[in-house]
């Protein structure tokens, strides 16, 4: 039983492991120039060596997709809510939502510098583009799926459209936008990055633009394992805040668990 | 006369009647039951009361008031407990006074004593069992500030030995309170143990068929249920019912 717990936890790390070993035979073995595949522990290496200069770029990173993450979810709860409450204004916009999906951000972004300049609003555009969306789409499904039974209470019992909203439809609806949180935290490391190839003084994206045009491929694995770190990282917050938040739904599930 | 329904008809299209000019009343601290076959339009009658839905014709009126249309007179305890299952017990049985503006944390406290939940005021609902569910579904109903009480089926997915504790736990807090009850049940039994009068319904379309006085006194007993007396009010109630089993 314990052997099996390790196993379940560790399962990924463990093939983690043997893809690295497998990586770094492989570029042993056959020889494989640096420059095309370097060795993970020449990445590794190179990540040390570097971390000073580093450092800087993961601070201005963390910045700009954190703000664009708490922006863009503020704007797809907002655009959710809304659109709940005004069903006649949700057919004609969630269309539109979807579409805004459909807009390639690497096309999209160079016109915003066009538009906006090299600050920071341009940046913050693109993060809150990527990131508002799984949050609206999780909280609309969240408010649509309020049991039938709970509402016909509070309806019963005179609620208003306010009281229905706030005391039943939101609250419900909270595992709901988490899960659509997390999905944003994700991409929001993804929409940084982007967002700094198009011209930024510092960020993982610049150190990754400048290491590629120079050659440095082991740059480049540094930039793309920081960026998965980042994303664990900000997955495992809202992870976290998820089940100090959510408790009650966690209790309901083990005690599920328990009665099969 | 606490709660009037006179002539009350209800059709969802228009054509097939739901209710067909129902009259009934409720007089001041009166429990009253409304027993029907399933499917009688028994929920359709608390939704208009409810305010809901609206009479196509009659009137519903509350202490001489009409409230056709109109929500947040009466207070509510349906078939599900239906509690939230974010808030802890003593944050749901407040939910209804909260809703109508008035929470009053002392009262619902006591009042958790009574149903014997009182260690559970800081649980979640899924930690309670059937019974426990409904009692606090019922105290929630008891904090609402409406005078009038109105009860659809509670007990119904409840197993026959916690229902009838949960019967004798229902009479036992209201005979403190006396607000006016309208109770809706299909069980025979459940109607005259617990009612002062009890109107027998029709099926499709709805309308009074029969009105019964309980004459036992109260506080109820469990003795009365086999008394001459219940079984010969049963089966009154059980031939006016039988009819209705056809459609």
């Amino acid at each position: 039983m314990i052997g099996r717990g390790i196993w379940k936890k560790g399962a990924p790390f463990f093939l983690l492991l043997l893809l690295l070993i497998v990586w770094e035979s492989v570029t042993v073995l056959l020889k494989v120039e640096e420059w095309l595949l370097p060795a993970p522990s020449a990445i590794f290496i190179e990540g040390i060596e570097s971390s000073r200069n580093l450092y800087g770029h993961l601070i201005s990173t963390t910045e700009l997709a954190l703000s664009g993450f708490f922006i863009g979810s503020c704007i797809g709860l907002l655009i959710a809510a809304i659109l709940h409450l005004f069903p006649g204004v949700k057919d004609a916009v969630y269309p539109l939502l979807i579409l805004s999906q459909n807009i390639p951000i690497i096309v999209l972004a160079p016109l915003l510098v066009i538009w906006f300049g090299f600050g920071m609003l341009p940046k913050l555009i693109v993060i809150s583009l990527v990131c508002f969306f799984p949050v609206a789409v999780a909280s609309l499904d969240g408010f649509r799926q309020t049991p039938y039974e709970l509402k016909h209470y509070f309806k019963m019992m005179g609620a208003g459209k306010n009281q229905l909203f706030w005391k039943l439809e939101l609250p419900h609806s909270i595992p709901f936008i988490f899960s659509g949180l997390k999905i944003s935290a994700t991409y929001s490391v993804m929409g940084a990055v982007i967002s700094e190839w198009l011209g930024a003084k510092s960020g993982i994206g610049v150190y990754m633009t400048l290491a590629s045009s120079a050659f440095r491929t082991d740059r480049v694995f540094v930039a793309i394992f920081i960026i998965m770190g980042m994303s664990l990282i900000f997955f495992g917050i809202i992870t976290f805040l998820e089940k100090y938040l959510v408790s009650w739904k966690r209790k309901e599930g083990e005690k599920g668990e328990a009665g099969n | 006369m606490k709660l009037e329904i006179k002539d009350v008809s209800y059709s969802f299209d228009g054509k097939q009647n739901i209710l067909e000019n129902m009259n009934f009343q409720v007089n001041d601290g009166e429990f009253v039951t409304i027993l029907g076959p399933s499917g009688s339009g028994k929920s359709t009658l608390f939704h208009l009361i409810g305010g809901i839905l609206k009479p196509d014709h009659g009137i519903i009126s509350l202490d001489g008031k009409k409230i056709n249309g109109l929500k947040g007179h009466i207070s509510y305890m349906p078939q599900q407990p239906s509690l939230l299952p974010w808030r802890t017990v003593l944050e749901n049985v407040l939910l209804g006074s909260e809703l109508a503006g008035t929470r009053d944390k002392e009262k619902a406290k006591n009042l958790l004593v009574k149903a014997g939940l009182e260690e559970y005021d800081k649980a979640y609902p899924h930690e309670l069992s059937g019974g426990m569910k409904q009692r606090a579904a019922f105290i929630r109903s008891i904090l609402s500030p409406q005078d009038l009480m109105c009860l659809d089926e509670p007990f119904s997915a409840l197993d026959e030995l916690t229902r009838l504790q949960m019967q004798q736990w229902l009479l036992s807090v209201w005979e403190e309170n006396r607000r006016s009850v309208l109770f809706v049940t299909h069980s025979i039994d459940e109607a005259v143990f617990l009612s002062d009068r009890i109107y027998v319904l029709s099926a499709k379309p709805a309308a009074v068929i029969k009105e019964v006085k309980v004459p036992f006194s109260r506080p109820r007993r469990e003795e009365q249920l086999l008394s001459d007396e219940f079984i010969h009010l049963k089966r009154e109630l059980y031939a006016a019912l039988k009819p209705t089993f056809t459609t």
